[in-house]
């Protein structure tokens, strides 16, 4: 039984790979099929560290490049967002910081990652380094691959250690 | 005019169908989400079996934030993969949740959304394929005019290139000789002096024919003549290829007769033709021997290569001569030049190269030459380059990123040497840590590794705000690979294999410009 739970909420538009990044942490897979999301999808998982077991309720919200009503619906409650972005498509890191903008004007205080996705694919990459480098100095900045896994559990490790922090 | 009693009828027969739709499924709550009852579609919903996941996965739905008086969280699939539309109403004697089945309506949402997210994605995809054909077209006009200008370097960057291969694989030769002959070598090191010798004269052969392959074909080809020394010419074959044929525990010979002392060849030609011939008769010679017999027949100077090999089939002796051993057996223990290569030479040398050969019994090579006039002296053939003009450069951190132990170590040997101290890692991620902690002066990362791309960790480096140097290592010289390396954050590409020379220049022009 968890002692600290906590709900975060994955945002950033179609297709940058959330759905992926969730089924890698939650489940240690992944599937090449690209899948979107109708609505919302909830799961779970609970972490043990050394002050105990928490359980993280991650909500993965449909892709968007802003929120709308139901999105909004959806974050309450919310104690983190992770915001999504794909390096290989670089409006998607401004659609990104954009949802991250008006998600925390809804929120109080929430703990915020950005995961800038498909680091497998680096040489496609349209996001620059320096724009990233420039970016961490106010958020966490996470370089993540759905596909191999890497830098995912980092990522999640980073915002439920933030939220327990907060707590 | 309706019959009295039918709209209530027909509102009775909506809702049965409407039920029959959505399964709806009541959860009764305390305040403090203590479960009171379940009751509804119970069977649909897999109740019996799956009560605690359901209801715990209702829960989170309400973690972070108590209901308000009445809502609803539309289309959510929750842990488990029930997909509902769920309702809620609040009271002070608890919170009442109803699931409504939302699985037939947001699979077809869903199928509608993944035509219109596919089609947005593919038609991104188009438009970033039409800027890299734009791209691909611009750099292919580029490189066409840099080809024609190219091509006129071609001959003097071959004669450099040649020149710069010669250098090191003499001094290898030379220290393999001193080896050789000073030490008195246990097994293991014979092994191993062997095998130097093996690879080194393969690359000798190789990249001579290599080079003379990537010369134009006819025309501009002048010959180096000069008076030969046909003792020294046998004794470097010798020290070339004893050891190969003791390895075999073969016979072999160098005869020479009755040559002139004016004799005049193209040395370089005449022994690029030698070697070829004779490793090749080595290499398809099991048992028996190899000899070389050098003579004047009064008329031309001739050297016949003879071998108790394997032998060529009859069907295959007019394509031995062929460039890529085209149609002859044993073709792929070589590189397939030497004996197209070595022909070409001969008749550069207005000479000719004959084939007599016995399947199962051996071969014979005949190379027939007329004296030539003398042009040249030998002094330049062989000349040093000097030194690699390797200086220490000022301490310095340097950090390899390479999977490969061999290329590893040679890069640590000559950071070393170049007075940097030096850490080592095999992996993208691996290497992106290690910089990360301990900020080297300079980065050498290979481009391909296990895993995550070398780019991979300049690019996290660069994101992470390092400005140290980062060189970049590869086995692709081609366009692409450049500019995708230099995108992720090095500030220079090589190309392997790696030449000393240009490997110390780029840590030199990369040190210094830090």
């Amino acid at each position: 039984m968890s002692e600290f739970a906590r709900k975060i909420c994955l945002l950033g538009d179609f297709g940058v790979g959330k759905t992926s990044l969730v089924a890698r942490y939650v489940r240690n897979t992944f599937s090449e099929k690209y899948l979107t999301t109708v609505g919302v999808k909830v799961d779970s998982k609970e972490v043990a560290h050394q002050g105990g077991v928490s359980k993280l309720v991650i909500w993965d919200i449909a892709g968007k490049s802003a929120l709308d009503h139901l999105n909004q619906t959806y974050l309450r409650g919310a104690s983190g967002l992770m915001l999504v972005a794909d390096g290989t498509r670089e409006p998607t890191l401004r659609s990104a910081l954009y949802l991250m903008m008006q998600a925390k004007s809804l929120l109080q205080d929430p703990a915020c990652v950005v995961l800038v996705n498909k680091i497998d694919l680096i040489d496609r990459w349209e996001i620059l380094p320096s724009t990233l480098n420039e970016l961490r100095k106010t958020v966490p900045v996470f370089e993540t691959s759905a596909f191999s896994g890497d830098g995912v559990e980092a990522a999640f490790e980073h915002l439920a250690a933030e939220l327990r922090r907060q707590s | 005019m309706t019959e009295p009693g039918s709209d209530t009828r027909l509102e009775s027969h909506v809702f049965a169908v409407l039920l029959e739709r959505v399964h709806p499924l009541y959860l009764q709550f305390t305040p403090e989400w203590g479960l009171k009852t379940i009751h509804g579609a119970v069977a649909h919903w897999r109740v019996d079996s799956h009560q605690h996941q359901l209801v715990g996965a209702v829960r989170d739905l309400f973690l972070g934030a108590s209901p308000e008086e009445s809502g609803e969280l539309p289309s959510v699939e929750l842990a488990g993969g029930w997909i509902a539309h769920v309702h809620w109403l609040r009271s002070s004697e608890g919170i009442d949740i109803i699931l409504l089945d939302a699985r037939a309506e947001v699979e077809q949402h869903q199928s509608k959304q993944q035509e219109s997210h596919e089609a947005e994605l593919a038609s991104m995809e188009r438009s970033k394929s039409l800027d890299r054909l734009r791209r691909v077209k611009h750099e292919l006009e580029r490189r066409q005019a840099q080809l024609e200008e190219a091509n006129s370097l071609k001959t003097a960057f071959l004669a450099t290139l040649s020149h710069e291969f010669r250098t090191p694989l003499t001094a290898i030769f030379g220290y393999l000789h001193l080896l050789e002959k000073r030490l008195q070598p246990d097994v293991e090191s014979q092994f191993a002096l062997r095998a130097i010798r093996r690879g080194a004269t393969h690359l000798f052969g190789l990249s001579e024919n290599l080079l003379e392959y990537g010369r134009p074909e006819a025309g501009e080809y002048r010959l180096n003549v000069v008076r030969i020394d046909l003792a020294l010419l046998a004794e470097d074959l010798r020290i070339m290829f004893v050891p190969l044929a003791e390895e075999q525990q073969l016979e072999f010979s160098v005869r020479i007769e009755s040559v002139p002392l004016d004799l005049c060849l193209d040395e370089i030609r005449i022994k690029q033709v030698l070697i070829n011939l004779v490793s090749n008769a080595i290499r398809y010679t099991p048992r028996g021997q190899v000899s070389v017999l050098l003579r004047w027949t009064g008329k031309d100077f001739e050297a016949i290569v003879r071998d108790s090999g394997i032998g060529i089939p009859n069907a295959f002796i007019d394509s031995v001569f062929k460039p890529f051993n085209q149609g002859v057996p044993h073709g792929s223990r070589g590189a397939g030049l030497g004996l197209s290569i070595s022909k070409r030479l001969v008749e550069q040398m207005h000479g000719e190269l004959q084939v007599k050969s016995s399947p199962g019994e051996g071969s014979e090579f005949r190379v027939r030459l007329p004296n030539l006039v003398i042009g040249r002296t030998p002094a330049a053939s062989l000349a040093s380059t000097g030194s690699h003009g390797r200086e220490w450069l000022d301490g310095g951190t340097a950090l390899v990123i390479d999977d490969d132990p061999d290329i590893r170590e040679l890069l640590r040997l000559l950071l070393e040497d170049l007075g940097f101290g030096v850490e080592l890692c095999v992996t993208a991620n691996e290497g992106f840590e290690r910089a990360f902690a301990l900020k080297p002066d300079l980065v050498i990362v290979d481009l391909r590794l296990p895993g995550l791309s070398g780019n991979v960790a300049s690019f996290k480096l660069r994101a992470h705000g390092y400005s140290g140097r980062i060189l970049a290592l590869s086995g692709a010289s081609d366009p692409e690979s450049r500019r995708s390396a230099i995108a992720a954050g090095a500030d220079q590409f090589l190309a392997k294999p790696i030449q000393i020379e240009e490997f110390v220049r780029a840590v030199r022009q990369a040190t210094s410009g830090s």
